[in-house]
């Protein structure tokens, strides 16, 4: 991926070119003056000096406090331990727990112990440019891992194309009701740029068919139980639904719940890898759905093969997509893993034996 | 019902049958929660662990049992008796710890939440077992298995408080623990009872609520110890203890259950919604509060 790339993500609505000239001067002169100040200014998604192994490599990380960050965390540990194990000495590692303003304390507690490169999850766009910038400022390279920051100061920036998700589930449910048809849709967070880019892409997709007709979206925040909740409420309200775009498993998992409960056929539904939803989904045989890949294991893969370039002194680019899978119900029993357990994700690249080790389902 | 009209007015298939079975099944862990509120507000505390507590039960049901119903029999006895562990421990720290119940069952709360995490690496798999599935999801008659558990709490409760001893005692602790002190009542184990039964009617909730939602969840019940809150307190309980009662917080249950179908039923945006149940529980509250001073003056012979 390129910067071209990079240029079309921050050009989504939301990031207008002059609040992005603002914030990006803003956040050029921050390293600057701090490097002024006695910092070693590093200059963003530049080779750096190379320097000899071992590393530390400190990470900046959300907290596992979903499936999503818990399978990204295993990709980090396996990449760090075992795969570079003969690069790293140390791996410094915080939880914010989804809060911005611990995160923030985290990168200062961070930079205090002098890693030689940071990985960030950053939980807020905002209030971690700063952050970033004082990370730059002291000459340590920062990866951004799935969320971007405000501004450019980063080294570089690892992310999956939600738009794109978005516009191929549109497309799957487009053809698969042949342009006819009464939709739902359950997306993430609101507010959340990764739902908004899901949700904008899926909407341009289906504008190619006039015939189908969205009757509702509802932000269900990636969550089975609110997920459920809703839909409930969309059957009582809607007597014909003929499809549901689900952006994820564990919203497809209350929305076909909600179903159930109520006695109604199950009408075509996205999806994506997470087992949870797979183990549910091998139980309806006649079930139809479309899964786009949501595992976080491939950006965490890329961002530490990117850190070790890095630290090599390798030219890296300013953004990396990381890639996704798509398939529909015929081909689940090449993805699921009923002996693994629901926050196993079937798109990721741990060996066998780490994933028996860490994922296998307890008896 | 002001929410009545309002509601067939804006959205008269909220009367439809599904969708009243759908908001009592939402509603059925809640009452069990604010029930267990309730009590403890009554004698003067508060529980903020119900959501650690509920989070746990679930995820002990469905790592015990392998979502099969067979080991059932043993397993439910046992996440009850954790839910009643960890209300023991909340009763004893705001006792003879004396440490402020808002802190004590905070910290128990990030405890039992802690340990969750160490035990199951974070990690939850599997559906909730068959029988259990029933009672949260399920119908008899066309009526909701999810409710009879709450409906007998309700009564059971509603009977302690109202026409017992006990139920006198614990008023007594919450309105004034000196004077009930000095009247004889031993004030620590009427407290401690009050977690208690709370710890346990709290495990009762986790099971309902793992029945709804089907299958291990680590965010099931996430903020359910603020909404359980928010309907006794519609419900006429206080901060302060010593008042409170089970008819007053099924009211405030049902209140904030029909508010969060209604805004649903409505279509409105996620940002509005949260602005609805907002103004619904404070618009409840000063209701129910300016209710209780005409009756208050009503019964003192009609004096403003």
């Amino acid at each position: 991926m390129n910067d071209d790339k990079l240029d079309e993500l921050m050009s989504a609505p939301g990031m207008d070119r002059a609040k992005f000239i603002r914030l990006g001067a803003i956040t050029i002169i921050l390293p600057a003056a701090a490097g002024a100040l006695g910092g070693r200014a590093f200059a963003a998604g530049s080779m750096r000096k190379a320097s000899k192994p071992p590393w530390k490599i400190a990470r900046a990380g959300e907290g596992d406090v979903n499936d999503w960050v818990i399978f990204l965390s295993a990709h980090f540990d396996y990449a760090i331990k075992h795969k570079y194990k003969n690069l790293f000495s140390d791996y410094l590692l915080t939880a914010a727990n989804f809060d911005p303003t611990k995160q923030v304390s985290d990168v200062e507690d961070l930079l205090a112990q002098n890693p030689d490169i940071l990985l960030i999850e950053p939980v807020s766009e905002g209030l971690l440019a700063g952050a970033v910038a004082k990370a730059i400022a002291q000459g340590v390279p920062v990866v951004l891992v799935s969320t971007r920051v405000s501004g450019n100061t980063w080294t570089t920036w690892v992310s999956r194309n939600n738009y794109k998700d978005g516009l191929l589930k549109g497309a799957w449910m487009g053809k698969k009701l042949n342009g006819k048809g009464n939709l739902v849709a359950l997306m993430g967070l609101a507010g959340t740029s990764y739902a908004n880019d899901v949700w904008r892409g899926t909407q341009a997709s289906l504008k190619k068919y006039p015939g189908i007709k969205i009757l509702e979206m509802q932000h269900a925040n990636w969550s089975a139980p609110t997920a459920k909740k809703v839909t409930e409420s969309f059957v009582v309200k809607y007597p014909k639904i003929d499809g549901i775009l689900s952006d994820g498993g564990q919203m497809a998992l209350g929305a076909v719940q909600a179903f159930q409960d109520a006695g109604r056929s199950i009408p075509p539904l996205t999806a994506d890898d997470w087992n949870g939803w797979m183990r549910a989904a091998s139980k309806l045989p006649n079930l139809q759905f479309y899964a786009v890949s949501g595992s976080s294991g491939p950006i965490a893969t890329i961002a530490t093969d990117l850190a070790v370039q890095i630290l090599k002194g390798q030219k890296v680019a300013k953004y990396h997509e990381a890639p996704f899978k798509t398939w529909d119900q015929t081909q689940l029993k090449r993805w699921f893993r009923p002996n693994l357990s629901d926050p196993y994700w079937g798109f990721n690249e741990l060996p066998a034996w780490y994933l028996a080790k860490h994922f296998a389902l307890k008896k | 019902m002001l929410v009545g009209v309002v509601t067939a007015v804006t959205a008269p298939e909220f009367y439809s049958g599904g969708n009243l079975a759908n908001v009592s099944r939402q509603a059925a862990p809640l009452a069990v929660l604010a029930i267990a509120q309730t009590l403890v507000l009554i004698v003067g505390g508060i529980d903020l662990s119900q959501a650690a507590v509920v989070q746990a039960v679930t995820i002990a049901l469905v790592s015990w049992t392998n979502s099969s119903d067979s080991a059932l029999p043993v397993v439910i006895p046992l996440v009850l008796a954790l839910g009643l562990g960890i209300g023991v421990v909340n009763g004893v720290l705001s006792t003879y710890g004396r440490i402020p119940p808002f802190i004590a069952t905070l910290a128990v709360g990030i405890t039992v939440t802690g340990f969750r995490y160490v035990l199951t690496n974070g990690i939850a798999s599997g559906t909730v077992p068959p029988s259990v599935r029933t009672l949260g999801g399920g119908r008899s008659y066309g009526v909701p298995n999810a409710i009879f558990v709450p409906a007998a709490i309700a009564l059971v409760m509603w009977i302690l408080l109202r026409y017992t001893t006990v139920g006198r005692r614990l008023y007594a602790v919450g309105a004034n623990a000196r004077a009930a002190r000095s009247s004889g009542i031993q004030t620590n184990a009427v407290t401690i009872a009050c977690y208690a039964a709370a710890g346990l009617l709290s495990a009762v909730a986790g099971l309902e609520l793992a029945g709804y939602v089907g299958f291990a969840d680590r965010s099931i019940g996430q903020g359910v110890e603020l909404d359980s809150i928010a309907a006794a307190v519609i419900g006429g309980a206080a901060f302060a203890g010593g008042v409170g009662g089970v008819v007053g917080t099924i009211a405030g249950v049902a209140l904030l259950s029909i508010i969060v179908n209604l805004v649903l039923l409505w279509g409105l945006p996620t940002g509005a919604q949260l602005v609805a149940k907002a103004l619904v529980i404070i618009a409840g509250l000063a209701l129910y509060r300016f209710l209780s001073r005409l009756s208050a003056s009503t019964e003192e012979g009609g004096r403003p």
